[in-house]
């Protein structure tokens, strides 16, 4: 639990200082079959920017999104690499000393008790 | 009655061991080999009443007992050396000569075993099951992997109660039914509560309980199951060469653990037979135990200790099947290392995925 907090807590610093720091503008317009990159600070011209579809590389909500799920992934895979350390269990159950499983029940009684019931509207097709 | 008894050989006079390979007595020095039934005649003594056993207890061969240690000590027949074992030792080796010995006082009367299953693998095998068990352990250190030595090899005979019994069960289920409706306005979600009552038998039949007090619960559990038509009618010449302890746990004591294991047993194979419900839940169970029978059996286990860092690892192997247990140390840089760099790779690709695909 420890590496996934520090994982965790690593990512948030890093993803926070690069969100803020790098926003990257490519200009897509292409001239004599090449693309022009551009990178501009933060106070671009508003006018010029219409013109731009902007990419942000370090997007902060994704990024982390990115991290947790990541983390996540990681926690999985050492979990399941840890388990196969561990062999020695106590047994829950004796299904294998059974004898008979097939023909277990004798006697069914199904009692029927309430109902209840959930209402959905259905979307109304619009007016024409 | 002799305390300690050891199987001698009748041509050579070399102490025989019980051989896995061929289920035979063998002499180590002049190889002969003999049919466990050979030697019945030394068992017949073990069939006498209880108070005939405590009045020999310390007679003879055995020698004294420390009551405030729980210690008993034996002197060799063959060299004259001490010893020296806890009360519930059944069966040893002369720590001076090596010779096997069977502490005949601990399994007479109603000490006596009902049933033994021989051991099918030998040593070996239990040393190349370990090498397996720590092979593809990628979070093991590869320094215990490595410089792996076993400290202690022991073939062991662990006292086990075997339980038969008929289980009469009579559990309620909650239950629900779903359908689906509508008209012109709404979608219905009708969801039909039921009670669902099942009663019926189900017979079980060898479950095992570890009878032994030194012995690991979870150890002795994760082995099974043992093979209980392998089991031979108990004769002390199977314990030739192998360690063994006397149950100091009662059957009594250890029925609850199997009723335990039973009653989920059932719970779970009449829940599996109920069909066309959704959200089945035990809601009440009872069960009723009828012809219930203990009988006492020695189980083959290969016990295997080695120590690292410090701490102390056990491994069991079943005698008779292979299967083989144990905890093994986690590497805690490995850990680190395949976490960050699972992490990390993973992060990457949902990131690109995030921004590229979806973005």
């Amino acid at each position: 639990m420890k590496i996934f907090t520090s994982f965790l807590l690593i990512a948030a610093l890093l993803a926070f200082v690069f969100s803020f720091s790098v926003t990257v503008f490519a200009d897509y317009e292409t001239d004599g079959g090449y693309e022009e990159i551009q990178i501009y600070g933060s106070e671009s011209d508003g006018d010029y920017a219409k013109n731009e579809k902007s990419v942000k590389i370090f997007d902060l909500k994704n990024l982390l999104i990115s991290l947790a799920v990541g983390a996540l992934i990681g926690l999985i895979v050492v979990s399941v690499m840890k388990s196969k350390l561990k062999s020695v269990h106590r047994r829950d159950t004796a299904s294998n000393y059974a004898l008979s499983l097939n023909s277990v029940i004798e006697k069914s009684d199904d009692t029927y008790l309430s109902t209840d019931t959930y209402t959905t509207p259905k979307a109304k097709p619009p007016e024409q | 009655m002799a305390q300690l008894h050891e199987y001698e050989c009748p041509k050579c006079g070399g102490a025989l061991e019980f051989n896995s390979a061929i289920q035979k007595l063998k002499c180590p020095y002049c190889d002969s080999e003999y049919e466990i039934s050979e030697f019945e005649a030394v068992d017949s003594a073990l069939d006498q009443t209880e108070n005939e056993q405590d009045s020999v207890d310390h007679a003879d061969g055995a020698d004294s007992e420390d009551s405030a240690s729980g210690l008993v000590s034996y002197v060799c027949k063959s060299c004259g050396g001490e010893i020296v074992g806890d009360s519930t030792l059944a069966s040893s080796a002369c720590p001076f000569c090596g010779n096997p010995v069977v502490m005949m006082g601990q399994l007479s009367g109603s000490l006596k075993p009902d049933y033994i299953i021989p051991f099918k693998l030998d040593k070996k095998a239990a040393k190349e099951a370990l090498k397996k068990h720590l092979e593809g352990k990628k979070l093991l250190p590869k320094v215990f992997k490595n410089e792996n030595h076993i400290d202690e090899i022991k073939g062991l005979y662990v006292p086990f109660w075997f339980f038969d019994t008929d289980v009469y069960a009579d559990i309620v289920f909650k239950a629900d039914k779903t359908s689906l409706r509508e008209d012109n306005e709404n979608s219905y979600r009708d969801v039909a509560h039921y009670s669902l009552s099942r009663k019926g038998n189900m017979s079980f039949e060898n479950v095992p309980v570890d009878a032994s007090q030194a012995m690991d619960d979870a150890l002795m559990e994760s082995i099974e199951p043992y093979d209980f038509a392998d089991a031979k009618k108990f004769s002390t010449a199977y314990l030739a060469g192998y360690a063994a302890d006397k149950f100091d746990i009662e059957s009594s004591s250890c029925l609850p653990r199997a009723k335990d294991r039973i009653s989920l047993s059932v719970a779970g194979a009449v829940k599996n037979s109920i069909t066309g419900y959704e959200n089945v839940t035990l809601e009440n169970a009872d069960f009723e135990y009828s012809d219930t029978f203990a009988k006492y059996a020695l189980c083959p286990v290969w016990l295997l200790n080695t120590s690292w860092n410090n701490e102390k690892f056990t491994f069991a192997m079943n005698g008779q099947t292979g299967r083989f247990v144990g905890n093994l140390p986690v590497d805690k840089g490995a850990l680190k290392k395949y976490f960050f760099t699972v992490a990390g790779i993973s992060a990457l690709i949902v990131y690109l995925f995030i921004n590229f695909f979806l973005g």
